[in-house]
């Protein structure tokens, strides 16, 4: 019992005392204890044993560690090219995986800033098997009272507000209309104040309240909790501010599904508004699922209720039922594909990058054999070249840590500030302590990796006898395993060029697709008219403030010099925004309820098309003629025309929007389609409706300016124009057009160019590697290709056996990575858009790519290998 | 021999010095130097197990004591037990270790005899 503790203190000393001298120790021990007199002099020895053992084993292991990194610094100084080579290849790779681990941990890992997420969900309507839509305002109220198992529901919408406050200029920001509970709902507590009450969120409330957000509340208002309370002036009108917003909030429904939120008023619906019907489906509903409730629990119950409401008005649904998707889905599934195949990406990477620093030291490897056959036959312990071994690796790695690492820091800054904006939480991107963490387990990892190989080899030789090795070659199971490494890394870099061949196919394939209209040359910009000349008692007055201020402001810009035209529209077609309208076929409203699906409606000034460049297909565009009190006109696209009216008698005939009882309007054109939610989505149906002509004032619009030269160079005269007309009225979001259009694809664009500098990464990784191992193959084997020429072969013949020993790892490795693309790129099908994901010109061009590159990698060794001279190379024999 | 600079391996320990100094008369093993140091310093100096085969592992690598080859009767002995004597150059380094106490201490003394200061 005491000689097995005895023996089992001994192993915490490092190998190298403990081989030579534990037998000894145990000896020496045994007779100290049988000298000891009593118990108590016993266990005096013992305690003062184990104290011994515990304070020499770890000095020892120290001394041993850095007399090893001494000499692993000397031997990696002493080959200082190869050591930079296996440096430089893994801290590119270190460095993509904490970049991209920073990212994905950021936007996907850590769970979105509110309490119990995972409760959070979005309620989408869904009728007759469509799309997930909004919900009408009944539609909302209706849920929201009848409904069980749900703690909150929720429905939000997009508004804006100009602030008139005090000295500062006027300033129009974003803001959301919200139902009174959202705070609760997030779970968010104010910073100040309190939150809306049921009463305010009222129709026709006494108080108008809005809370604001931190941002404003210090810019604004000098971060003063007295504002609170206080009346402030927006848009001309008193609005008491109750609550302001805690500071850091990432209020993210307000960020992802409009242009996030400034402040926050109470939604006081009307129930009774036209706009509050419930085929109105413009509101944005999340609930709060209730503790114990699950998303399939929560859509069983609203779909039920949905089924009452479908009942109670036929006319209004049709096999409705209700969607949720948790909010983790809505927020960070759109670009969840795309980050992961990025992980991914890196992942090979770093795979590629190990397997070429294990080639590299297995290399380093052979060329020591003798010393470490030496050195094991002068008594050196295998377990103590291992250690040796991996205390080289462990540098290697900790050196490429802290080369990769410290750019990688910057460029997460640098993405936090600059990266796409389609990437939610963006902002919150960091190098922090999980990420440390993270790299710390990536360096040891790949320290383990890329050191087994030659560890692995190098234990083997120190079983064999000491054998004179200067004049021998290697075994072939050197080569073998130095080739199963090459062919892995031509395999992984096979795979991320086939990936992002794909990815940068589809990018061109989208870049490719015709928006349906010119966005060059075009500036665009938001002018949201507020403020007394709106203020009228009826909405025609104010439709025809709104219609007198924007004809002034666009006859203005186009009497610019260098402008061609101008126009205004509520939507930017692909600027992100949604309005969806049913559409009636006048005369058909009750046959057919399939007939009226919803469209997107555009109102638009005169001049719009021509702005742009939207071609008339039939009858005639939209202008001056149609007026405020005319007869109702609009124009549709094309798609719609063909499938509401196959006849292709869609001119002269009637539509209503909204409500099935909206007035009719009289188709009098039709225009070609364009893209309006996304490059790749097909255009659906689609209206534009004079702004005359629609019954509420529309008098936030974007205008397009066409330019002459670039549209920048006009930003300076609108402003002076706009300003000139009425001072109080806010300019903002100024942009060119194909700013707007190029971030549609900012995702794609991102992970295409990522991936893309991966997989150019992993294939000069992957040549590199061959390079030199083929490289080293020829040098070593130069007495042999010697005897060849001496026997008769000529340089052509020695060229061709090197290339062959190079290129058939580089052929398997080509055949694995097409294999495991064949089986895999399918995870790639939603970031892939207009080519298969087995896309053969892809394939083939990766495929060709490889091979080329590495016959070239392959061939300059071999040519070497051609000019050696045999006399002079076995003069020596 | 090459002629030996024992300065690179001083000071030694306490417990490193003594093993010198206890193999001075003889060859011994571990348990016999163990003793033999606890001997001379009235039992003040207690060599553990793990601090003296280091200092041996140390002291062999640096050739400053050896193996020896004679063995008694292996009837009487325990085979894992080895014998160790002090090489050439042990001999120096413990003589320059012991001159260099003595002047330490010379000087400690020639120090201490001066009038104390009020």
């Amino acid at each position: 019992m005491q000689r097995r503790a005895f023996r089992w203190l001994v192993r915490l000393l490092p190998e190298e005392v403990r081989g030579l001298y534990a037998g000894e120790m145990e000896s020496t021990f045994e007779l100290e204890r049988r000298h000891s007199t009593g118990r108590l002099s016993l266990l005096g020895l013992w305690a003062a044993t184990i104290a011994d053992i515990l304070r020499t084993a770890p000095a020892e292991h120290l001394d041993i560690l850095s007399r090893d990194a001494r000499y692993a610094l000397r031997s990696l100084w002493g080959h200082r090219a190869q050591t930079a080579a296996v440096v430089l290849t893994l801290a590119v790779a270190i460095g993509a995986n904490v970049v991209l681990f920073a990212v994905v941990d950021a936007v996907l890992l850590e769970p979105l800033p509110y309490r119990e997420p995972q409760q959070l969900v979005r309620v989408g309507e869904i009728n007759r098997g469509e799309e997930p839509s909004n919900l009408g305002f009944l539609t909302f109220d209706d849920l929201r009272q009848r409904v069980r198992g749900l703690s909150h529901l929720v429905a939000v919408s997009a508004s804006t507000a100009t602030l008139t406050e005090g000295e500062l200029a006027a300033e129009r920001v974003n803001a959301m209309r919200v139902s009174h509970d959202y705070f609760e709902m997030l779970g968010v507590q104010l910073a100040h104040g309190r939150p809306f009450t049921e009463q305010e969120d009222r129709p026709g409330a006494a108080r108008r309240v809005v809370i604001l957000s931190h941002e404003l509340f210090a810019r604004r208002f000098g971060a003063d909790p007295g504002v609170v309370g206080r009346s402030i002036d927006i848009s001309g009108v008193a609005y008491q501010v109750v609550g302001v917003a805690p500071p850091g909030l990432r209020d993210l429904v307000a960020e992802r599904l409009y242009r996030g939120a400034q402040l926050w008023y109470p939604l006081g619906y009307d129930p009774t508004a036209s706009y509050a019907c419930r085929s109105c489906r413009h509101l944005s509903v999340f609930a709060r699922l209730a503790p114990g409730f699950d998303p399939k629990d929560g859509e069983r119950e609203l779909s039920r209720r949905m089924g009452a409401l479908e009942q109670e008005h036929p006319e209004e649904y049709e096999e409705a039922r209700v969607a949720l998707t948790s909010l983790d889905d809505l927020f960070l599934g759109p670009v969840r594909p795309a980050l992961l195949v990025l992980w991914g990406g890196v992942a090979l990477l770093l795979l590629v990058a190990c397997a070429n620093a294990a080639n590299v030291l297995l290399v380093r490897a052979s060329e020591r054999e003798h010393e470490v056959r030496v050195r094991a036959a002068l008594g050196v312990t295998p377990v103590r070249l291992a250690r040796q071994l991996m205390t080289e690796s462990a540098i290697l790695a900790v050196l490429a840590g802290v080369c990769g690492v410290v750019p990688a820091w910057i460029l997460v800054r640098a993405l936090a500030v600059a990266g796409p904006t389609e990437l939610p939480r963006l902002a919150e991107i960091a190098v922090d302590g999980r990420v440390a963490v993270a790299a710390l387990l990536l360096v040891l990892a790949s320290s383990v990796l890329f050191g087994l190989a030659p560890l692995r080899h190098l234990a083997a030789r120190t079983l064999s006898a000491v054998q004179p090795a200067a004049r021998s070659t290697p075994g072939a199971d050197t080569w073998r395993l130095r080739a199963a490494l090459m062919a892995s890394s031509v395999a992984l870099a096979a795979l991320l060029l086939i990936g992002s061949g794909l990815l940068v196919r589809s990018l061109g394939a989208l870049l490719e697709i015709d928006p349906g209209f010119d966005s060059s040359s075009a500036l665009t910009l938001q002018l949201w008219g507020s403020g007394e000349r709106f203020r009228k008692e009826h909405p025609e007055e104010q439709v025809a403030a709104a219609v007198a201020f924007y004809d002034e402001v666009l006859d203005g810009i186009e009497a610019l010099p260098g402008v061609l035209s101008a126009a205004g529209v509520s939507t930017l077609p692909l600027g992100g925004g949604v309005d969806g309208y049913s559409v009636h076929v006048v005369g058909r409203e009750t046959d057919d309820p399939e007939q009226a699906p919803s469209a997107d409606r555009f109102v638009v000034t005169p001049h719009f098309f021509e702005t742009f460049g939207i071609p008339l297909e039939a009858g005639r565009l939209l202008d001056e003629r149609d007026r405020q009190n005319g007869e109702l006109t609009m124009v549709v696209n094309r798609t719609a025309a063909d499938e509401l009216f196959p006849g292709g008698d869609a001119i002269g005939r009637q539509l209503r929007l909204g409500p099935r009882e909206a007035d009719a309007r009289t188709i009098v054109g039709v225009v070609a389609d364009i893209r309006h939610h996304g490059l790749d989505l097909p255009p659906g149906y689609q209206v534009y409706v004079p702004q005359a002509q629609w019954p509420w004032a529309e008098t936030f619009l974007t205008l397009v300016v066409r330019t002459e030269g670039a549209p920048l160079s006009q930003v300076a005269a609108v402003r002076a124009l706009i300003r000139g007309i009425d001072p109080a009225q806010p300019i903002s979001d100024v942009k060119t057009y194909e700013e707007i259009v190029r971030s549609v694809t900012a995702t794609r664009r991102f992970a295409a160019r990522l991936l893309s500098a991966f997989a150019g990464c992993a294939l000069l990784i992957a040549l590199v590697g061959l390079y030199g191992a083929v490289g080293v193959y020829a040098r070593q084997h130069r007495r042999e290709i010697s005897l060849r020429m001496a026997l008769g072969a000529d340089a052509a013949s020695v060229r061709r056996l090197v290339v062959r020993r190079g290129m058939t790892p580089v052929l398997l490795g080509i055949a694995l990575g097409v294999a495991v693309a064949l089986a895999s790129t399918s995870t790639l099908r939603s970031l892939v858009y207009g080519v298969g994901t087995l896309d053969p010109v892809v394939f083939v061009g990766s495929i060709s790519l490889l091979a080329l590159a590495a016959l070239v990698a392959c061939w300059i060794p071999a040519w070497r290998a051609g000019r050696i001279d045999p006399g002079v190379e076995l003069k020596g024999e | 021999m090459a002629t030996f600079d024992p300065t690179p391996y001083q000071p030694l320990t306490p417990a490193m010095f003594q093993v010198l100094v206890s193999l001075a008369d003889g060859e011994k093993h571990g348990y016999g130097i163990i003793k033999e140091v606890a001997r001379r310093t009235d039992g003040e100096v207690r060599l553990r197990t793990a601090t003296l085969y280091t200092v041996i592992k140390r002291f062999v690598d640096a050739d400053l004591i050896e193996e020896t080859d004679e063995r008694p009767d292996p009837a009487l002995d325990d085979e894992r037990r080895r014998y160790y004597r002090l090489t050439d150059r042990g001999w120096a380094l413990a003589e320059a270790e012991a001159a260099r106490l003595e002047e330490v201490l010379r000087q400690a003394r020639a120090h201490l005899s001066r009038p104390r200061r009020a």
